[in-house]
């Protein structure tokens, strides 16, 4: 008798016990979890389908904000069919591996059909040439940096195979010089921003949807050559929503267990705020922070905004 | 030098309302002594908020004093020992009313950080001299903070928003700052024999802040000891000194932070947050709008 195939829940229960806090590896210069610079190679090899979708933003810049987004507009708001499996499940991480019987991004991939939505933390020049040469579509998210490095601190904390983040005061330090997972963020958001134009990348700001959920709902839909009615955009706007998400188990990882998402430290969706940063730096930190910011961004003017 | 035994204090104590300011039993317990303390015309009341510079300045005041006449004290006797702390009453050890009686050295040195309005009257009416010191309000209740988690004689500070926010409530320990620093301003508008000191003037030119004192009190003291004193009270020379950086004192665990911890001016923006700091700034207006003492938070 066929065994029944382990659900994507009950997989990463099994390799529970196999989770650890993942070093860090260097490929090509960026620091990425050994278990995908283990796999690079395939990785990098992955072929997507022309009609493939990708979603990239940098760590905790509101990439399962944007997978909800997407998914709803490709379905016409149908909640239902939104909630017909966990995010992970619906919209693959193409890079991430994990310990065996939990599915790679890539064995996902492999048992969809295209059109498939793909979600990567890649910064550009990791991203599969496939996904240039195919003529992809691509949408980014960029978040300011502090709110940014706030929320990664605070899923480093929680997430039990991501580095040990160590006090706050050091954490900024490591994302001031690109030592966090995925690498720089200002690379990340420049290297993004910089192609955009040419590669028809849709560049989209956490702090913009956040102030006109609405308005940059339809541009992702206008991108996506899409028509979808206004009740519809207002319904999407509301599922969409920080609470509303916060309480989909579909949405909100509290599918994974324990020992790899401990949310009893800090929950996966923890505020979705603009501007939680002034809450975790001092004026020294922000001080310094803001220095080597103005360094570091000063080839590009990306309209970031701190608050709205 | 007998070292206090005060393994009898095992708990923290809990604040209470008391003649207006929040208060723990420690400083209320010998209260009519404290009240109906007699002061002497030569005596020097040093007064401040706590941790506002009350060690720094009584080292300062005790070696322009006695630094010449009893050197051998000033390796045998800890500070707290040599300038009584007016209204402690740790049982364990002699209370300051009791201390301060029992001084033979003229002038007599002593400490508080009573509000103005519960000076003992009698200081006023001896035209005693008090030397004020005050210290910026951010730089303050960080110093104020890592002291209560040191000190068990202190109440439990909890977490360092909750510590900030009682500060701003005025719900510390002595009371509020503002009144504090305030009314010992106004005090020195109607009397003379008050020496207004700021913390940050003392780090910016200590030699200079040493004159202003030797000039208040009448001393003639000599360039070169004054410049001697100006070196030995120096931050880094104070906190390495066992008689000045309170390690004989079992009560403070100096592996959670030490007595004398950075000194400096400008720490806090090493402890507030922005938004703590934008919060503190708006109610520090409201509080302080009526005020005419003016402060530095950097220097």
């Amino acid at each position: 008798m066929e065994q029944e195939p382990l659900s994507y829940e009950e997989a990463i229960t099994r390799a529970a016990d196999a989770i650890q806090r993942f070093p860090l590896k260097d490929v090509q210069g960026v620091p990425l979890m050994s278990t995908i610079a283990d796999n690079w190679k395939s990785i990098s090899e992955f072929c997507p389908d022309p009609s493939d979708l990708l979603i990239s933003t940098y760590p905790k810049a509101g990439t399962t904000w944007t997978q909800e987004i997407v998914d709803l507009l490709l379905n016409n708001g149908d909640a239902q069919v939104c909630k017909r499996a966990p995010t992970a499940v619906r919209i693959p991480f193409l890079e991430i591996c994990a310990p065996p019987p939990i599915p790679s991004g890539l064995e996902l991939l492999k048992q969809m059909k295209p059109p498939r939505v793909i979600k990567t933390h890649l910064p550009i020049q990791l991203v599969p040439v496939g996904f240039w040469q195919n003529k992809c579509k691509v949408i980014y998210m960029a978040r300011n940096a502090k709110d940014n490095l706030v929320s990664y601190f605070h899923f480093d904390r929680m997430n039990l195979t991501q580095p040990e983040p160590g006090p706050w005061d050091g954490y900024i330090h490591k994302f001031m010089k690109g030592q966090l997972g995925w690498g720089s963020w200002y690379d990340h958001v420049k290297g993004y921003w910089k192609e955009s134009k040419e590669r028809n990348i849709l560049y989209i700001l956490y702090e913009d949807m956040k102030e006109n959920p609405s308005r940059e709902i339809k541009r992702i839909m206008h991108y996506l050559d899409l028509s979808v009615s206004e009740d519809v955009i207002n319904k999407i706007v509301q599922l969409t929503s920080f609470h509303v998400m916060k309480d989909n188990p579909m949405a909100n990882y509290s599918y994974i267990p324990k020992a790899v998402f401990d949310q009893s430290i800090s929950a996966f969706m923890r505020k979705g705020e603009v501007g939680d940063w002034v809450n975790h730096f001092t004026p020294a930190q922000s001080k310094m922070f803001d220095e080597d910011y103005t360094n570091q961004m000063k080839d590009v003017d990306i309209p970031f905004r701190l608050n709205i | 030098m007998d070292i206090p035994d005060f393994s009898s204090i095992s708990s923290r104590p809990t604040i209470f309302e008391f003649e207006g300011i929040s208060m723990i039993n420690h400083f209320t317990e010998n209260w009519e002594k404290v009240k109906n303390f007699q002061a002497r015309p030569d005596d020097i009341l040093i007064a401040t908020y706590p941790k506002a510079g009350t060690t720094w300045v009584s080292y300062i005041l005790d070696l322009l004093y006695f630094g010449e006449n009893a050197p051998e004290e000033h390796t045998s006797q800890p500070i707290y020992m040599r300038v009584p702390f007016l209204e402690s009453c740790f049982k364990v050890i002699a209370s300051g009313t009791e201390l301060a009686d029992n001084m033979t050295t003229s002038p007599r040195l002593i400490k508080t950080h009573l509000p103005v309005q519960l000076i003992p009257k009698s200081f006023w009416e001896q035209n005693s001299r008090v030397v004020y010191v005050a210290r910026n309000a951010k730089d303050n209740v960080v110093s104020y903070f890592h002291f209560d988690r040191m000190n068990i004689v202190e109440p439990d500070p909890g977490d360092w928003n909750t510590f900030l926010h009682r500060f701003m409530d005025g719900k510390s320990v002595f009371g509020p700052w503002y009144d504090h620093v305030n009314g010992y301003w106004e005090k020195k508008q109607t009397y003379s024999n008050l020496l207004y000191l700021f913390y940050e003037d003392l780090v910016e030119d200590t030699g200079r802040e040493v004159d202003r004192l030797c000039s208040f009190l009448g001393l003639s003291t000599s360039v070169s000891d004054r410049e001697k004193i100006t070196k030995d009270v120096q931050f880094d020379a104070m906190k390495q000194n066992k008689m000045t950086n309170y390690s004989t004192l079992p009560v403070m665990d100096f592996k959670i932070s030490p007595f004398m911890r950075k000194g400096k001016v400008g720490d806090w923006k090493n402890h507030f947050t922005v938004a703590q700091n934008e919060q503190f700034d708006e109610v520090y207006k409201e509080k302080m709008k009526n005020a005419t003492v003016k402060f530095r938070t950097e220097i």
